[in-house]
Order: C-alpha cells, then sequence, then structure tokens
C-alpha cells in the first residue's frame, strides 16, 4: 500500500508540475460552469414565475440546475480523460522509463493503483474545484439539499474512475499516446451512448444494453437517487479495467 | 508458458462470471435511496399500498416515439415492477406497431394502457397518480358507488368552485367510483348497490321521510360522510346525535394559533389524530375554515375498545375555544369567556364504526355491499357493519380549500376506509420546499464570474506559472541543490 500511494504521489508531481493538468482543469471547469450558468438562468427565471404561487411550485435546483451540469461534465470529462490516462502507460515506454519502473521491487497491482489513485487525486481536485465554485454558490443565495448534491458528485466521481480505468488499461497496451487516447475516447463513447441502441435492439437484448450503458447508471446519480445496482456497476467496472491492466503489465514483464 | 496461459484465462473466466453475477446479483435486489428530502424519485405510499395489493397480474403497455423519449414514464413503470411482482409494462413504438395502437384505441404517443384480467384502463398524461389510479380501475372487480345527497343546499360535485366539491368527486371516479347524486325525497329506500352516501354541508331541514330513509340506511349496515355546516344547523345534527352518539353544540372554533400561521383565528388547525386506520401515521395539518365542534352525546370520550360509541379523529389544539358569541366573531371583538365558552381540544372530525343494528335482517345482508366484493384488498367482512365519518365543517371538502395542507389526504383517506379500500389509506409525499433563486445583480455578477471566468483564469495563470517554473534551468529553481548537480 505503501508503494502504492509513493507511485500515486510521484504521478500526481508529474501531473501538477506540468501545465497540462492545470490546463486540462481549467477547461473543465470553464465548460462545466457554462452549463451550470445557464442552468442558473433559467431556474432564476422559472422562480420569479412561480414566486406567485409558491404553493405549486414543484421543482428544485438539484433537478434542473446540478443535474443537468453533472450530465453535461460527464460529457466533458469523457472528452477530457484520454488526455490524462493516455500519459499512464504509454508516455512511460515512449520515454524509456516503463522499463525501469518495472524493475523496481513493486507488483504490476501496485504499479497499475498507484497510477489509478494518482488519476483519482486529479479528479477529486478538478470536481472538488467545479463543486465549490458551481453547487457550492448555490448554498449563498438559496437553500439547495445537499444530499442529493453529495450522491451526483459521488457519481461524477465513479463515472470519472471508470473512464480512467479504462484509459489506463488502453494505455498499457501501446506506446503511441495518440492510439491510446483515440481508442479511450471510442470506447468510453460506445459505452456511453449504449442505450441508445437499444429502441432498435431485439426484445431479449434490450435490458442488456442498457445496462450496459454508462449513461443508464450515471442518470439516476443526477437526480439524487443512490442505485445499489449502479454504484456496483462502476466498482466492477473500475475493478475489472484494473485486473486487466494488471494482466496487461505481467504479460509485458513476463515477456521482457 | 502453457499453464501460465491456462491459469490466466482460468482466472479471466473466474474474474469475469464474478463481476457479471455480481451485477445480476445488484439488479435483481437493487437497493436504492433516494437522498431528495421529499423522495421525490420514489413511489407515495399510497401507490405501494395499492401495488403490494395486487392479486393477479397487471400489464402495462406504454406507447412512445423513440424520439419523443420515454424515460420518465419508463422510470415511473420500472418503479412499479420493482414494487410488485404482479406488475410488468413494456414500451412500444406506436409507429412500429400501429394495428396494436389501434387496438388499445391510442391514437397519441404517450399514452399508456394498463390491462388486468381483460379489463383495461388508458392513461393519455402518464404520472404516478394517474398510473396507480389506472392500475386500481383496471383490477376493480366492482365499481364502487357513491351517492351524494342533494336537495338541501349541500356541496354541489359537479360545479367548480367555492360551493363545489369537484376535487372530491375525483377522487373517488379517479379509483373507478361512480358518483351520482341521490334525492332521498324521491325513493323509499337507498338502493342496495349504494357503497357510501355523502352528506355535504346541508342547510335545510331534512324532510321526516327522510330521516326515516337514512335511518333504514344506517340500520342496515349503510356507510355514511357527513360533513356538517355549523353556519346553518339543520335537524341532522340531531340525527347523528341519535343514530351515532354525536352532537354538534352552537359555535364556532377559534384557534389562536391558526391565527398567528394562517392569519384566519376561525380557521382551526389539526395536527393531532387518533390512531385508527385513516389517520395512521398521518402527519400533514389540516385547515377546516368556519369549524364547528364535534362532541360525545353521553359527554364521555369513547375509547378503541368500545367501538361502537363515537370517536375522535381529527384534533384542535389545546390553545382552542368554542366561541358562542357570534355577534363578537362578526365584530371581531370575541375572546375567550370562562363562564360562557368552552375550552379546547375539540374533535374536529370523528368516526363510527359497529355492528349493523338491523343485523340478521334480509335487507342487513343484502346492505355494504363494499365490504362484499371490494375492489382492490380482497376483505370480506364477515357482518353487516356501519361506519360513519363525521366533520364539523362542510367548507374544507369544498374545492377552494381541499387543496390546502392535508385536507385532501384526510378526504381521500376518510372516503377509503368507508369503501373499505384499507389498502388504499396513506399519505402523498408532499411538495419539495420551494427553494427559489432571486439574485441581485452583484449576486447574479458573483454566479456568473467565478464559475465561468474567475476559477478557469486562476487553472491557466497556475500553468502559466508552472510552464514559466519549467523553462528555467534547474539549479535557479532549486539554489539549494546546485552545488550537488
Amino acid at each position: 500500500m505503501k508503494k502504492t500511494l509513493l507511485l500515486a504521489y510521484k504521478d500526481l508531481a508529474i501531473y501538477f508540475r506540468s501545465p497540462l493538468a492545470y490546463v486540462l482543469m481549467a477547461f473543465f471547469l470553464l465548460a462545466s460552469g457554462y452549463f451550470f450558468v445557464v442552468g442558473v438562468g433559467f431556474y432564476e427565471m422559472l422562480s420569479m414565475e412561480a414566486m406567485r404561487s409558491p404553493e405549486v411550485a414543484d421543482f428544485t435546483l438539484m433537478e434542473l440546475v446540478v443535474g443537468p451540469q453533472l450530465q453535461n461534465a460527464g460529457i466533458i470529462l469523457l472528452f477530457f480523460l484520454p488526455l490524462l490516462t493516455m500519459r499512464g502507460f504509454s508516455e512511460e515506454k515512449r520515454m524509456g522509463t516503463f522499463e525501469m519502473l518495472m524493475s523496481y521491487p513493486v507488483r504490476e497491482w501496485e504499479v497499475a493503483a498507484g497510477k489509478l489513485v494518482a488519476l483519482l487525486g486529479f479528479l477529486a481536485a478538478a470536481i472538488g474545484v467545479s463543486a465549490l465554485c458551481s453547487a457550492g454558490l448555490l448554498f449563498m443565495f438559496s437553500r439547495p439539499e445537499i444530499a442529493p448534491m453529495l450522491v451526483g458528485y459521488l457519481g461524477l466521481l465513479l463515472l470519472a474512475l471508470a473512464f480512467c480505468s479504462l484509459g489506463l488499461f488502453l494505455s498499457s497496451l501501446t506506446e503511441n499516446q495518440v492510439v491510446a487516447a483515440v481508442a479511450t475516447f471510442v470506447a468510453l463513447l460506445l459505452l456511453w451512448v449504449l442505450s441508445w441502441l437499444k429502441d432498435a435492439a431485439p426484445a431479449g437484448a434490450k435490458p442488456v444494453l442498457a445496462n450496459l450503458s454508462m449513461l443508464t447508471h450515471f442518470e439516476p446519480f443526477t437526480k439524487g437517487v443512490l442505485g445499489g445496482s449502479d454504484v456496483i456497476f462502476f466498482v466492477t467496472f473500475i475493478a475489472g479495467f484494473f485486473w486487466l491492466t494488471v494482466l496487461s503489465l505481467e504479460n509485458q514483464r513476463w515477456r521482457a | 508458458m502453457l499453464k501460465r496461459l491456462s491459469m490466466t484465462v482460468l482466472t479471466g473466466i473466474v474474474a469475469v462470471a464474478l463481476l457479471m453475477g455480481l451485477n445480476v446479483l445488484a439488479a435483481k435486489h437493487d437497493w436504492r435511496w433516494d437522498a431528495t428530502s421529499n423522495k421525490r424519485y420514489s413511489l407515495s405510499e399510497t401507490t405501494k399500498a395499492a401495488l403490494a395489493s395486487l392479486t393477479g397480474p397487471v400489464h402495462a403497455v406504454a406507447f412512445f416515439r423513440p424520439s419523443e423519449g420515454s424515460s420518465q414514464t419508463e422510470d415511473m413503470l420500472e418503479l412499479f415492477a420493482q414494487q410488485s411482482k404482479q406488475f410488468t409494462y413494456e414500451i412500444v413504438d406506436p409507429d412500429r406497431a400501429p394495428f396494436r395502437a389501434k387496438q388499445m384505441d391510442v391514437r397519441q404517443s404517450g399514452a399508456v394502457v394498463v390491462e388486468s384480467d381483460g379489463r383495461s384502463d388508458k392513461v393519455v398524461f402518464p404520472d404516478e397518480q394517474a398510473l396507480v389510479n389506472a392500475v386500481v380501475k383496471a383490477t376493480s372487480r366492482r365499481k364502487s358507488v357513491v351517492r351524494v345527497v342533494t336537495g338541501h343546499g349541500e356541496l354541489d360535485v359537479d360545479a367548480p368552485g367555492g360551493h363545489g366539491a369537484t376535487t372530491l368527486k375525483k377522487l373517488l371516479t379517479d379509483q373507478g367510483g361512480t358518483v351520482q347524486p341521490i334525492t332521498l325525497a324521491k325513493t323509499k329506500t337507498v338502493p342496495d348497490d349504494v357503497d357510501l352516501l355523502l352528506i355535504l354541508g346541508p342547510t335545510d331541514n331534512y324532510l321526516d321521510h327522510e330521516i326515516k330513509v337514512l335511518d333504514e340506511y344506517v340500520d342496515r349496515g349503510g356507510r355514511v360522510l357527513v360533513a356538517l355546516a355549523p353556519e346553518t344547523p339543520t335537524n341532522l345534527d340531531a340525527w347523528i346525535t341519535k343514530q351515532f352518539g354525536l352532537k354538534m353544540p352552537s359555535g364556532f372554533v377559534v384557534d389562536t394559533l391558526s391565527q398567528a400561521m394562517t392569519g384566519d383565528a376561525m380557521t382551526p388547525l389539526a395536527q393531532k389524530y387518533s390512531r385508527m386506520p385513516i389517520t395512521r401515521d398521518f402527519a400533514l395539518m389540516t385547515l377546516f375554515p368556519t369549524s364547528g365542534a364535534l362532541l360525545a352525546a353521553d359527554g364521555n370520550a369513547a375509547t378503541a375498545k368500545n367501538a361502537t360509541e363515537p370517536q375522535g379523529l381529527a384534533f384542535s389544539g389545546e390553545q382552542t375555544w368554542l366561541e358562542t358569541n357570534i355577534q363578537g366573531l362578526h365584530q371581531g371583538t370575541a375572546a375567550f369567556n370562562p363562564g360562557e365558552d368552552t375550552m379546547g381540544p375539540f374533535w374536529l372530525g370523528a368516526v363510527y364504526e359497529g355492528p349493523a343494528r338491523g343485523a340478521g335482517s334480509a335487507n342487513a345482508t343484502a346492505a355494504a355491499p363494499a365490504a362484499q366484493a371490494n375492489a382492490t384488498n380482497a376483505t370480506v367482512s364477515k357482518a353487516p357493519e356501519t361506519r360513519g365519518v363525521f366533520f364539523a365543517d362542510q367548507d374544507f371538502l369544498s374545492d377552494d380549500f381541499i387543496v390546502i395542507g392535508g385536507d385532501k389526504d384526510l378526504a381521500r383517506n376518510s372516503l377509503n376506509w368507508l369503501l373499505e379500500h384499507e389498502s388504499l389509506i396513506s399519505v402523498n409525499k408532499p411538495r419539495p420546499v420551494a427553494a427559489f433563486l432571486v439574485m441581485t445583480p452583484l449576486q447574479r455578477a458573483v454566479m456568473t464570474y467565478v464559475p465561468v471566468v474567475i476559477a478557469p483564469l486562476a487553472c491557466i495563470i497556475l500553468a502559466i506559472v508552472v510552464a514559466m517554473r519549467r523553462r528555467r534551468p534547474r539549479y535557479q529553481r532549486n539554489p539549494g541543490n546546485s552545488g550537488k548537480a
């Protein structure tokens, strides 16, 4: 565990000592902030209308502002995260530091876990800053419910971590960063939109397609609903690709 | 090498099976926590109760074009299906299955048809309430027959507005009941198929013949909901004393707490209820505009053990009193006078439940059809039983007031108890607390510039600083290490 944390610290230091992490974070904040401001404008207009008859007001900040912002943030991460995960192993291979890393007295899972924990650290920082600068501001001027928001941000973190675990696995297969990034993006996009195909699919395949889609499992979080099957989906998805990454590293060490 | 490969493959198979098994298990026993304060994305207790009482299969067909989005309805139907194994559903594209849409008389996308045992009900604008009503209608073996007594200035269930009770009627028709007027003066007896008689705030006296018809109906196990109008006492007050042991003394309940909360001392609040099926777990506040007070005629409050005596249902607060100085009320000078007025709490609503006095007779066995052929919970009473719910106010059932607080829930639960639809007695979800967002120009600027300008700009500045640091030679960045290099 100590080795994992050391490796994670090393990777995290690399992220934050290069401008790329800050640039990515800036664009993520800008894009998700834009959707937040659009939602706030709409909600304020609706509030002014509803204040005339508050007893019929049946909408919440989570439903109209934070939920849509989280869904858009998920799509934004889908574009940005392959740029981070491609560096995971592909860059190490390209720079020739991968062999050195594998020659250390560390096990494969510790290496993979170190990379994943480092990405978790970066994501926690990005999502945390985004939450403070958007949803956090709502507490200054209104009375939003905190519990659904926490559930929503937990969902976003799980979704982002699932993206990273797939990206790291694909990064471990190639030393070409562009190939790793494009493959990750395409795979994530397919997994995201899988539920759209269910209408055209045969009846038997519909539930399978819906259950494989990340969108299906992420949506309840954005409403403030914590579902056991959704949490299990993301946890098993992360665990599955983490395990594949470990297998890939084992295979490469063994071949070397 | 072969050994290693086979080990890897075997581990892979076990791992994939384990992960898939976990997902299947989680999907089957789906645990979910709705973090919203009013359980916005969960089913209400009414719906859960209705679905739990299903005894046969119910199938819903939702007609949606893929482009029009069915997610909300589909989520709702999925929750229904999770609640009861008897409930199944499917989403059908009306363009791909036009014959089926025509067969089910569906002409527009978005409609849901609920079917059960050859019966069906169509919902054009599906929401939770409409869907559960459709389920109740489709599964009802027999429609409840409700008659509304007319001819004495009672509330009109067909006229919307302050003297109308169309919402009350809709509560009954939504659950598959039929509501029709009845003129007691023109009839010798209340028809045998009548499940419930509504008497909603009469302002004129009943004829002796009408009182006899009511007596005969109640004696054979009839069910009545009586809302008295304290503004205009009638001989019905004496009838409920004779039949049910209840009396309504003259005067109005004055509530100082209500004055502070609603601005009207003449609208007493009820926040305390008896622990009986109508109000079990009932935590909503109900309001009774210009209400009188009900008392047990013998002066003793009945206990639950003595069920043939009336019992309190909804209670006014201890700060209330029964004001008898009507002139003072009109002038706004009324105050509690220890010698003249009575201090609360009072019964604002009361219930009566007991065996039919004519039990055993031919008429008695034909009465209370609701008990014999209950639509939803299949509960069958062994002997005819008289049930009555009484309120010392009729205004709270009118269209103007029934939507306030928990008035509608109390009315619905009372009707369902009288009709022996106990499985439908519950409390609906409260609305979310309105969290409005109206900002000053400065607040709006903060809300706009912090997420879109300040936070991203701070990150860009940090990126520039880091980039500049990286451009400097290493010994300049860490002067302490320059000698070691």
